[in-house]
C-alpha cells in the first residue's frame, strides 16, 4: 500500500551562495536608484531617499549574511 | 491610471526578469529523477519551505485584490490572513501535513485516493486541476496587462514574457527551481511592500491620522466584524465559512501549498516550514490592505468599478522616481511565485494522478521526468490561449473563487474524516464528496433563482462542509468497514502510535 521509495542518493541543496548574489546585486540597484529618486506631490525628496536606501540596505545586509552562511557552510566539504 | 516605467526603474524592472529565469535556471542541475523535479528530491529545509508557500500564496491579484476590498469594505480583510489563514497553516502542520509525509505520496488527491478509492482520486485531480488551469489563465492575462499599462509592452508580448521567464526554470528545475524562486523573490516582494506602506503611512499621518481620515469617510470600515446582514463579509459567515472550512480547506488540501512540504528533506522539516509559514502571513496584511486604506484615506473618489485600482493608484500617485522599480518588481514578484508554483502542481497532478494512473502505469523514472517536463510546458501554453477569454468574461476570477467554494468544504469533510475517524470508508468518502458538492452547487443556483444573487460563499464553503460531514459519516455506518490492513499509516491510530509502522513509514519516505 505504501510506495517504496527507491532513490537513494543524498544531496542537499546549497542555495545561500546564489541567495546572497542575488539579494546583493538587487540592494545595489536599489541603491544606486536612489540618486534618481525625484519629490512628487505627497513624498518629499529627502523621503524618497531614505526609504530607497532602508530598501537597499536591507537587501544588500541580507544578500552579505548569506554569502557569508554559503561560504562558511562550504568550507568542511572541502576539507573533507 | 497609466504609470510609466522609465529610466532607472525600468532597467530594474528588465534586471529582475532577466535575473530570475537564471536564478531558477540554476536548480536544474539538482533534477535527476522524477522525485527530484516533482518534489525537489525530498531535501527542502523548513525555511525555504516555509517562504516557498507564502510566496506561491501571495499574487499579484492578493495586491490588487485586498487592497481593492480594504477600499470598499475595510480592515475587516485582515481576516483572511489573521483569522483564517494563520490558525488554518497550524492545524495543517500539526494535523495533516505528517500524514501526507510520512504516507510518501506526490499529491494530495493520491493520498486521499489511497484512503477512500481511485474514484475520489480522479475526481479531486480534475477538480483542483481544472481549478488551477484557470488561475493560471487569469495570472498570464493579469502579467500581460501590468507589462501593457506600466511598460508599454504590448499583452500578448507581456504574456510571452512571462511564459518565457517562468517556463525556463519551472520546466528544467522542477519544484526546486520553484521553490527557490519564491524564497528569492519573497525578500523583494515584502521591502518593496513594506517601501510603499511606510512612504503611505508617513502622508496620511501614520496609523492613528489614517484611522481618523477613513472612519471620517467611512465609520464601520475601522471594524474588524462587518453585521450580521453584511452581503459579502456577515461576521458570522467569517467566523464559521472562512476561519472553519474554506481556509483549513485552502490550506490543508491545495496542491500548490502542500507539495512543499511533500518535499521536506524530514518529516520534522515539513511540519516546521508549514508553521513557519504563518510568521511571514502575518505580516501579509501590512502588504495589502492598509495600502488600500491608504488610497481610501487620500484619494475617496475611485468608483465601485475601480476599487480594484487601489494599490496601483498607489503606486502611481506616492511612489517617486527611482522607487517604482523596485515596488513594481515586489509586483512582479508576486505574480512569477504564484505562476511558477500553480504550473509545477498542475502538472505534478496530472503526471501522478492521470498519466501514471491511467496512461503509462509502469513507466521508468526517466520517462516520467520527461512527461513532467512535457506537461509543464503544455500547461503554460495552454494558459497562453486561455487567458484572453478574461477579455470576454471579466468575472471569470470570480467564478474561479466560486468554483473552489463549491468543492472545498467536502474535500476538507473527507480528508479530516479519512485521517481521525477510521470507520470512514469507500463508499462514504464517495458519496460524501459527491453529496457535498451536490449540497454546495444546489444552494449556489438556489439562492441565486430564490433571492436574485448567490448567498455568500463563505456560508457556501460552510454548508458544503456539513453536509459532507454528515453524508460521509452515515453512508460509512451503513456500509462495510474497510479491513485495518488497508489503513495502516493513513489513519490517526494506526501510525502515531504504532511505532514500528511509523518507523517502517518514516523509512520508506525517506528511501531509506
Amino acid at each position: 500500500m505504501i510506495e517504496e521509495q527507491t532513490d537513494s542518493s543524498h544531496k542537499e541543496l546549497r542555495p545561500l551562495g546564489i541567495l546572497g548574489i542575488f539579494w546583493l546585486v538587487m540592494g545595489l540597484l536599489v541603491y544606486i536608484a536612489a540618486l534618481f529618486v525625484e519629490a512628487n506631490e505627497y513624498v518629499s525628496r529627502t523621503q524618497g531617499i531614505t526609504t530607497n536606501l532602508a530598501a537597499g540596505s536591507i537587501l544588500t545586509l541580507i544578500g552579505i549574511f548569506c554569502l557569508y552562511r554559503g561560504r562558511k557552510k562550504k568550507i568542511p566539504k572541502q576539507n573533507r | 491610471m497609466e504609470i510609466n516605467i522609465t529610466g532607472i526603474d525600468f532597467f530594474i524592472v528588465v534586471a529582475y526578469l532577466v535575473a530570475i529565469p537564471c536564478f531558477g535556471f540554476y536548480f536544474k542541475r539538482y533534477v535527476k529523477s522524477e522525485k527530484d523535479f516533482f518534489l525537489a528530491g525530498r531535501m527542502l529545509p523548513w525555511w525555504i519551505i516555509g517562504f516557498s508557500i507564502i510566496g506561491t500564496n501571495i499574487g499579484a491579484n492578493d495586491f490588487c485584490g485586498a487592497a481593492g476590498g480594504a477600499y470598499r469594505f475595510g480592515l475587516n480583510q485582515v481576516h483572511f490572513e489573521w483569522m483564517g489563514a494563520i490558525p488554518a497553516i497550524v492545524l495543517s502542520a500539526l494535523l495533516f501535513v505528517p500524514y501526507f509525509w510520512r504516507a510518501g505520496v506526490y499529491t494530495v488527491p493520491e493520498f486521499l485516493g489511497r484512503r477512500y478509492n481511485p474514484f475520489v482520486r480522479l475526481v479531486q485531480t480534475i477538480l483542483w486541476g481544472g481549478f488551477m488551469i484557470f488561475m493560471l489563465g487569469q495570472f498570464f492575462w493579469a502579467s500581460g496587462l501590468m507589462l501593457e499599462e506600466y511598460m508599454g509592452i504590448p499583452l500578448v508580448y507581456g504574456m510571452l514574457i512571462t511564459a518565457v521567464v517562468v517556463g525556463l526554470y519551472t520546466v528544467l528545475g522542477g519544484l526546486a527551481a520553484v521553490a527557490m524562486t519564491d524564497v528569492v523573490q519573497i525578500l523583494v516582494m515584502f521591502v518593496g511592500g513594506f517601501s510603499l506602506t511606510i512612504l503611505g503611512l508617513m502622508c496620511v499621518g501614520g496609523w492613528s491620522g489614517l484611522a481618523e481620515k477613513v472612519t471620517a469617510l467611512h465609520p464601520n470600515h475601522m471594524n474588524l466584524f462587518l453585521p450580521v446582514d453584511h452581503p459579502v463579509y456577515p461576521w458570522p459567515g467569517v467566523v464559521l465559512g472562512l476561519c472553519f472550512v474554506a481556509s483549513p480547506a485552502w490550506w490543508c488540501c491545495n496542491q500548490a501549498i502542500i507539495q512543499r512540504t511533500l518535499g521536506a528533506k524530514s518529516e520534522w522539516d515539513a511540519k516546521a516550514g508549514m508553521m513557519f509559514a504563518a510568521l511571514p502571513k502575518m505580516f501579509v496584511p501590512i502588504l495589502t490592505t492598509v495600502p488600500g486604506l491608504i488610497a481610501l484615506a487620500l484619494y475617496p473618489e475611485l468608483t465601485a468599478e475601480n476599487m480594484d485600482k487601489a494599490y496601483p493608484w498607489v503606486i502611481k500617485n506616492l511612489l517617486p522616481t527611482g522607487l517604482t522599480g523596485l515596488v513594481f518588481a515586489a509586483f512582479l514578484a508576486a505574480l512569477l511565485s504564484s505562476v511558477d508554483s500553480t504550473v509545477n502542481s498542475a502538472a505534478t497532478l496530472f503526471t501522478k494522478d492521470i498519466y501514471c494512473e491511467y496512461i503509462v502505469r509502469k513507466g521508468s523514472d526517466r520517462h516520467y521526468l520527461l512527461v513532467g517536463r512535457i506537461m509543464t510546458a503544455a500547461f503554460i501554453i495552454l494558459a497562453i490561449f486561455i487567458a484572453p477569454v478574461n477579455k470576454y468574461f471579466p468575472g471569470l476570477f470570480v467564478a474561479g473563487g466560486t468554483m473552489l467554494s463549491l468543492f472545498q468544504g467536502p474535500t476538507l469533510a473527507i480528508l479530516l474524516l479519512g485521517i481521525y475517524w477510521r470507520r470512514a470508508n469507500k463508499a462514504g468518502g464517495v458519496v460524501g464528496m459527491l453529496g457535498g458538492v451536490a449540497v454546495s452547487t444546489g444552494l449556489y443556483f438556489g439562492t441565486w433563482r430564490a433571492l436574485g444573487e448567490p448567498i455568500s460563499f463563505m456560508y457556501i464553503s460552510w454548508w458544503s462542509f456539513l453536509a459532507g460531514l454528515v453524508i460521509t459519516t452515515i453512508v460509512s455506518l451503513l456500509t462495510k468497514p474497510q479491513p485495518v490492513e488497508e489503513l495502516q499509516g493513513l489513519v490517526y491510530g494506526l501510525i502515531m502510535k504504532d511505532e514500528n509502522v511509523q518507523e517502517t513509514l518514516a523509512d520508506r519516505a525517506k528511501g531509506d
